[in-house]
């Protein structure tokens, strides 16, 4: 179902050109692909070179405009400082993660903003986001020249573990690249969808995702050609990259390590001693002679490292290994013959070997954006995804309460009421973290806010329902309302990541004072109401009892009723409410009589 | 009511009788999203089976091109059913839910109007925790294999309580709404002590 075929068919030519080209995009931590459905099959777009993997590295040269690719990488170990690699590593990442600062020694970081990561290159600064950007740009032009026109649409995929925030910041890179982002696309279910699809597969399947920089681990069950994923699980610092590091130590044993240009190079030549060695047993680097034995010694930790994940994700989705039909490898770090023989000794089966690792996710994506924006429709095919990590919220004493646990599917929803804790009350922090831990320390600390304008009440009285709502991205929403009185307010927020935080900032305000309209709008109404039942109260008064009347005191009780309506129709509350006041005092000495003049005709007529 | 698309009646399905437009969802139970009877004893398969025929029509994807109002609907339509399924399709769960239906919450810290809450006996609550000392003990020890016993004997224990309560929830009375709820916060605290010993499990 390719947009192509449609246009060809008379009618169906003008819904083929508004939505026709959309395009799936793997953007990885070493390499990006582009790629997009054509007569039907899911291809990868190539460059005039006839390449399709395009390497995630961005030069920045002084007053050039940067250069991304083939040519930035040849340029990183010239300039390693003006030359980024890896960027996906810092996707959505605080200049405080302990990931980013394992790695600073090739980097040279700006002052962090908002506790964003950002890089010095070229003479300007960066952020991860906008490096991404540029990545994103040169594919995005490379299906322009393959599908000859704007993109309408496209889906990017995250590593199934991504979370919130990484999320977030792939999202926003999208956006700044000038596309439309249909969709985030876990990179394992874009495999299996690619794989599933193309050999007619039934069944439950592990897709073991040992990229550059992240690893995924996900149990699909395929059915019918509904993909559900089972569970997920993960580790979004580990991959290849650790494994070049361990190789590039090891090379350099003797030298300066503190001179990025010697690491970057010998992170070069790690990389490349690492792909000659999956099919050769000796090769050369930097003068020094690797065996593949002694690489597999230094990867084996990182190797390790995926086996527990694994076993997590089979006992979360409920299958035991040998009920599954088949395991899929992606990534080009499962090229390493010691993966594999990993991957075989955790699922006690041998991978299947028929898929192109580098390309499988990108021809997914494609599939994903042709069946949502593609110009036939399509309902044989749908995706059910989960969220990795768990969501949730801190209580009292630093305990995070999970409120959406982890592998639901999604788009998922759910609320939880919290009452106010002390006397008289009026505000209420709510802190969203992500992660599986109990103490909020240890998870991810994902947006904090406080919802204001909860009317003092008793402990316990005030009532506050959290409402959490993840949708088809994995992206999440929450809201706030403080519902036991009238008085309602929601407060909704997007993490703070990716957004600046004077954006997020912004939002919260602005449902600030939204709130507070809101109140003083219920105020004047309730003022209002009162002002009128005064004035018709009075006015019958004046009529029933003009004989009670002192000279002059009609004029100064209507001079205060006028007062009165003038301030009602007004939008001041404040005013009405005392304009009220002035006309009650000026009216109750004449009320005082009023009432001494029916006690007195009640009591006569007790007397009659 | 009228549908919002078309004007015309729409009927009560998700999805408006006349065009098919999707319509705003109404609050329902999680029995009447899924289409079937408020009762323990359903299908897993049938369940699947219903679960995959309505994402197929509801789930966001099919109106990625859709106006806003109706991706926000599907939106709406999918959590809920998403939520549906996730409650029913486990036994233990879904017997939860059915008692909390009839106004009986287990196990809960919080306290909501007109809902009670049943709460584990003494007895189950000390056996408990003699359980969760020995498996604690036997963690700390590094007896692998008694951590994989005692988890083993749970699970076993955990099968004949869910069958009890499938027994339960069939008998011509339709059962012991006190018996079940006692069985569930049972359950709960053997989901407690296997967690803690899958931990252990998983990490070894």
């Amino acid at each position: 179902m390719s947009a192509l075929v449609h246009i060809s068919e008379p009618g169906a030519a003008t819904a083929a050109k508004s939505c026709g080209r959309a395009v799936g995009i793997d953007l990885g931590t070493t390499y990006s692909l582009v790629a997009t459905v054509r007569d039907g099959k899911p291809v990868c777009l190539v460059d005039e070179q006839s390449r399709a993997l395009l390497p995630s590295v961005v030069h920045y040269p002084a007053d050039a405009p940067p250069v991304v690719g083939w040519e930035a990488r040849a340029l990183a170990d010239a300039s390693p400082y003006d030359t980024i690699v890896s960027v996906k590593r810092f996707m959505g990442r605080g200049q405080e993660d302990a990931e980013v600062r394992r790695r600073m020694g090739l980097y040279r970081f700006a002052e962090a903003r908002e506790g964003l990561v950002r890089f010095a290159a070229g003479g300007r600064t960066v952020t991860p986001v906008e490096v991404s950007a540029e990545i994103l740009r040169v594919l995005r032009a490379r299906a322009q020249t393959a599908l000859g026109g704007e993109i309408d649409g496209a889906v990017i995929t995250v590593p199934a573990y991504f979370d919130d925030a990484q999320r977030q910041a792939t999202r926003d890179a999208g956006r700044l690249a000038g596309l439309t982002v249909l969709r985030l696309l876990n990179e394992p279910t874009a495999a299996l969808l690619a794989y599933g699809l193309e050999r007619q597969k039934q069944g439950i399947f592990a897709v073991y995702d040992l990229g550059g920089g992240t690893f995924d681990i996900s149990i699909l069950k395929l059915l019918d050609g509904v993909f559900e994923v089972l569970a997920t699980a993960g580790d979004t610092a580990l991959g290849g990259d650790d494994i070049d590091h361990a190789v590039a130590e090891w090379l350099l044993e003797a030298r300066d390590l503190a001179d990025p240009a010697t690491l970057r190079a010998a992170l070069t030549a790690a990389r490349l001693a690492k792909e000659h060695l999956t099919h050769a047993q000796t090769t050369e680097a930097l003068g020094r002679t690797l065996s593949r034995t002694e690489l597999e010694r230094m990867a084996a930790q990182v190797i390790e490292r995926t086996t527990a994940p694994c076993r997590r994700a089979l006992h979360d989705a409920g299958i035991d290994a040998r009920r599954l039909d088949g395991v899929v490898l992606v990534g080009g770090q499962t090229r390493m013959p010691a993966v594999r023989r990993h991957v075989a000794e955790v699922f006690g089966r041998e991978p299947l070997g028929d898929v192109d690792p580098d390309q499988v996710v990108a021809l997914g994506a494609g599939v994903q954006a042709d069946l949502l924006a593609g110009a036939g429709p399509r309902d044989d095919v749908l995706l059910l995804d989960v969220i990795p990590l768990s969501l949730g919220i801190e209580t009292m004493g630093g305990v995070a309460e999970k409120i959406i646990p982890r592998n639901s599917t999604i788009p998922a929803g759910a609320k939880v009421t919290f009452t106010t804790f002390a006397d008289g009350q009026t505000g209420m922090d709510i802190h969203v973290v992500q992660g599986e831990r109990e103490v909020v320390d240890q998870c991810r600390s994902l947006a904090r806010f406080r919802l204001r304008g909860i009317p003092p009440m008793a402990a316990g009285m005030g009532r506050v329902e959290i409402t959490f709502l993840v949708d088809a991205d994995g992206i999440l929403t929450v809201a706030a309302r403080e519902q036991h009185t009238g008085v309602e307010q929601q407060v909704h927020v997007r993490p703070s990541y990716g957004l600046s935080d004077e954006e997020v900032e912004r939002m919260l305000l602005e449902s600030y004072e939204h709130a507070e309209a809101d109140v003083r709008e219920r105020a004047l109404r309730e003022e209002r109401v009162q002002a009128e039942q005064i004035l018709r109260a009075s006015q019958r008064a004046l009529e029933e009892d003009a004989l009670l009347l002192e000279p002059g005191e009609r004029d100064a009780i209507q001079g205060a009723a006028d007062a009165l309506r003038e301030a009602a129709e007004g939008v001041d509350a404040q005013l009405v409410h005392q304009r009220r006041e002035d006309l009650d005092r000026t009216a109750a000495p004449f009320a005082q009589r009023r009432m001494d003049a029916a006690i007195r005709r009640a009591m006569v007529g007790q007397h009659v | 009511m009228a549908c919002w698309s078309c004007q015309r009646p729409e009927g009560e399905g998700a999805l408006c009788e006349k065009c098919g437009a999707i319509q705003p969802p109404r609050p329902r139970t999680h029995f009447e999203v899924m289409g079937v009877a408020a009762r323990f004893d359903l299908g897993a398969d049938d369940l699947e089976s219903r679960y995959k025929e309505l994402s197929r029509r509801l789930h966001p994807d099919r109106f990625a091109r859709a106006e806003t109002r109706a991706r926000m609907y599907s939106l709406q339509h999918a959590t809920a059913l998403n939520d549906a399924y996730r409650t029913l399709r486990d036994p233990a769960r879904r017997a939860a839910y059915l008692l909390r239906l009839r106004g009986i919450e287990i196990d809960s810290d919080r306290t909501t109007d007109g809902v009670r809450t049943v709460k584990a006996e003494p007895d189950l609550l000390a056996e408990m925790m003699e359980l969760q000392e020995a498996l604690a003990d036997a963690k700390t020890d590094g007896r692998g294999e008694d951590v994989a016993r005692m988890a083993d004997d749970m699970r076993r224990r955990r099968e004949q309580d869910l069958s009890r309560i499938a027994n339960e929830y069939a008998a011509a009375s339709g059962g012991s709404l006190e018996r079940i709820a006692q069985l569930l916060v049972a359950l709960r605290y053997y989901d407690r002590f296997l967690a803690e010993a899958g931990a252990k499990e998983h990490a070894a």
